[in-house]
């Protein structure tokens, strides 16, 4: 109050309506410096119309702080449903290890046939043999990939992909993609990041079988 | 806020259904920024639920250099303003006429019929600004709805929205001031006159 007395002796300029309007507002929020307050006081001392706007102001301030309505009470299982179903159910990894495991011997075994569907086919040479062999690999690797199997994520992206559990310090910092089977890819910052990380920790390790990588990512599956 | 933080780095260990605790947080404020913005609950639900997804899909970009409700407010409001500008675009099925300042604004159909004056009961009150606060332009509605119904700061505010506190503090002023007119036409909010001439150096501000 003191300090309010004082700024009013000095006389500060006198506030028009259209500026003390502002002060109403930056008042009722309480955001008014002390110097606005006192500005705001004098002009409202000799203005009526005004101090019916600081009414006005308040009654709508009060009616619109009152409008608070519970949230629906599905509003999080909503939610909750939909993120569910982006990541895989826990317990899910055992099988998917297993399952890891026989694609991977799969890949290995039938990926010497299948390579050569992945360039372009040539008009004449052994359609028939390609036609047998193509489609049971691209079926294995198909699955493999909406499953996130990390061979065929190293095959696909030419990349070393190591498999963690946690979230390690070193993949924090780098940038990472969600994938259709909702893990985590986080990109490497270096080729070899991939194979320290592997010897760091004992991670599984994976590498393309065809030249050698030139990226590395880490896979984060799921916590249990 | 440490265990919030916790919270989130559990989530984004893996950690799924922590995010329901996280939403358990902010439910009801992401709830009702919605609500004011779209002004109807069913659309106030999808929006919410809207965000929330998003903001659990791109919860990695989130750099713990704001506060995390300001980060959460802002992806809401963007949901909400999208809804918002699509609708407008859509026209569908509400009656819309061009507001004198050119803006569409929906014909309020009242529930009720109109009471006499001063016999305004609180609930009749609390209809009459919410169906206010929903003719207000977008960017009025959300700056306002942020300060008084989430009791943001003007600090906050600009967080939120990308603007300097001052921008924000003349932005709600603003919007009082065209909320006032919105209500004096609509008649019966105000317990007395309080139409006043100091309103009209204000004009050219809208």
């Amino acid at each position: 109050m003191e300090k309010i007395r004082l700024i009013l002796q000095k006389g500060g300029c006198t506030v028009k309506c259209e500026d003390a309007l502002l002060l109403i507002s930056g008042h009722i929020d309480q955001e008014n410096t002390p110097e606005e307050e006192a500005q705001l006081l004098q002009h409202l001392q000799q203005c009526p119309d005004c101090r019916k706007v600081l009414q006005a102001f308040e009654e709508m301030h009060s009616g619109l702080a009152a409008l608070n309505e519970e949230p629906p009470a599905d509003l999080r299982q909503n939610v909750m449903n939909v993120i569910r179903s982006e990541v895989p159910a826990p317990g899910k990894q055992s099988r998917r290890w297993m399952g890891l495991a026989v694609a991977a011997a799969l890949a290995l075994v039938i990926g010497a046939a299948a390579m050569p569907k992945w360039e372009p086919a040539p008009a004449e040479a052994e359609p028939a043999a390609m036609s047998r062999t193509a489609p049971a690999a691209e079926e294995v690797l198909s699955d493999a990939v909406t499953e996130a199997e990390p061979q065929a994520l190293a095959e696909s992206r030419q990349a070393a992909v190591v498999v963690t559990c946690e979230l390690l310090p070193e993949m924090e910092v780098c940038p990472c993609e969600t994938l259709e089977s909702g893990e985590l890819l986080y990109c490497l910052e270096s080729a070899s990041a991939a194979g320290t990380l592997s010897e760091q920790y004992g991670l599984p390790l994976y590498l393309p079988s065809e030249a050698a990588a030139d990226a590395s990512y880490a896979l984060l599956l799921p916590a249990q | 806020m440490t265990d919030e933080k916790k919270l989130i780095e559990r989530v984004l260990a893996g950690d799924t259904e922590a995010f329901s605790d996280l939403m358990a947080i902010h439910e009801k404020q992401v709830y009702n920024l919605c609500l004011r913005m779209t002004g109807h609950p069913e659309d106030a639900q999808d929006l919410a639920q809207e965000a929330f997804i998003k903001a659990w899909r791109g919860l990695r970009f989130y750099k713990f250099e704001s506060s995390f409700s300001t980060w959460l407010y802002r992806l809401a409001s963007n949901v909400c303003i999208d809804f918002l500008r699509q609708q407008k675009r859509r026209a569908a099925d509400s009656l819309t006429v061009t507001g004198e300042d050119g803006g569409d604004t929906e014909l309020e159909i009242p529930d009720s019929a109109p009471m006499p004056e001063q016999q305004v009961t609180a609930r009749e009150e609390q209809a009459q600004i919410a169906a206010a606060l929903r003719q207000l332009d977008e960017e009025f509605r959300l700056v306002l709805t942020l300060r008084v119904v989430e009791d943001l700061s003007y600090e906050e505010i600009g967080a939120v929205m990308d603007l300097k506190p001052g921008t924000v503090k003349s932005r709600i002023a603003r919007a009082r001031t065209k909320l006032k007119k919105i209500l004096l036409q609509n008649g019966n909010f105000f317990g007395e006159d309080s139409s006043n001439s100091s309103e009209r150096g204000l004009h050219r501000e809208m």
